[in-house]
């Protein structure tokens, strides 16, 4: 067997290939999640709550306010101001209000924490009106609504 | 960049061409213009088409529809929001970043 250890060392690679593929999206995710947690874009960022990264960034990204935190001062988007949080549902849904956006862009994405997306609540598909959206509870069985 | 007339990134929302140096910072310029796009006041040809001059300085004459760049090496980031059908489709083609001179 003159390439029997090629064939292990071939097995293996691949298997590891498979394994950072599947996993890099759920790591880089809970990258994210600990960011905003622990730092958020100018303080942490409690479980169940929104914060907004401050406008004074999307205004002069080039001189980011003192207060700003890394995860505020990362990437290259001039177009949006995000925000974030994690929900815990493991208690029970959460509820999410949205105002009138008066027909402007917005989007919510809602992210499993496998990194799926499992719903989308914005201009595209709930329209910009004013909206109460509950999440059921369970993560991978729930959908958003609009109510 | 040169958008051919009715070229620029079909949306429902509206579009963006974002300029950052390679590690993905923004540039700094004379007019805090760090993207052009539907917002930014672009001006088009008489034929209709577009062209965004990416440079370090200001092209004379064409200061509407500059993108300051970077002297070293840079990346672009071409978004539109709530793509239209061609987009999705994937029949949209986007325009080359040709060098000139």
């Amino acid at each position: 067997m003159r390439y029997e250890h090629l064939v292990i060392f071939c097995g293996v690679a691949v298997a590891a290939w498979f394994l950072v593929i599947y996993f890099w999206p759920m790591l880089l995710l809970n990258v994210y999640k600990k960011a905003l947690l622990t730092k958020g874009f100018e303080g942490p960022v409690p479980i169940n709550t929104l914060a907004t990264a401050p406008q004074a960034i999307f205004a002069d990204p080039l001189h980011p306010p003192a207060s700003a935190t890394k995860l505020a001062t990362t990437g290259v988007n001039h177009d949006t101001l995000p925000t974030a949080g994690v929900l815990d549902l493991r208690d029970g849904p959460q509820v999410l209000h949205v105002p009138d956006m008066a027909g402007r862009y917005y989007s919510v994405q809602f992210t499993a924490p496998n990194n799926t997306v499992f719903a989308y609540v914005g201009k595209r598909t709930t329209g910009t009106q004013a909206a109460t959206i509950s999440s059921r509870d369970r993560v991978g069985k729930d959908r958003c609504r609009a109510a | 960049m040169h958008f051919p007339p009715d070229g620029l990134p079909p949306n429902d929302a509206f579009w963006s061409l974002t300029m950052a140096d390679a590690k993905e910072r923004f540039v700094a310029n004379p007019l805090n213009r760090y993207l052009v796009g539907d917002r930014s006041g672009l001006v088009a040809n008489a034929d209709g088409s577009m062209d965004v001059y990416i440079q370090v300085t200001a092209p004379a004459g064409h200061e509407s529809n500059w993108l300051p760049a970077p002297s070293g090496s840079f990346r672009l980031w071409l978004r539109a929001y709530l793509p239209g059908a061609v987009v999705l489709d994937g029949q949209y083609t986007v325009p080359p970043v040709l060098k000139t001179r």
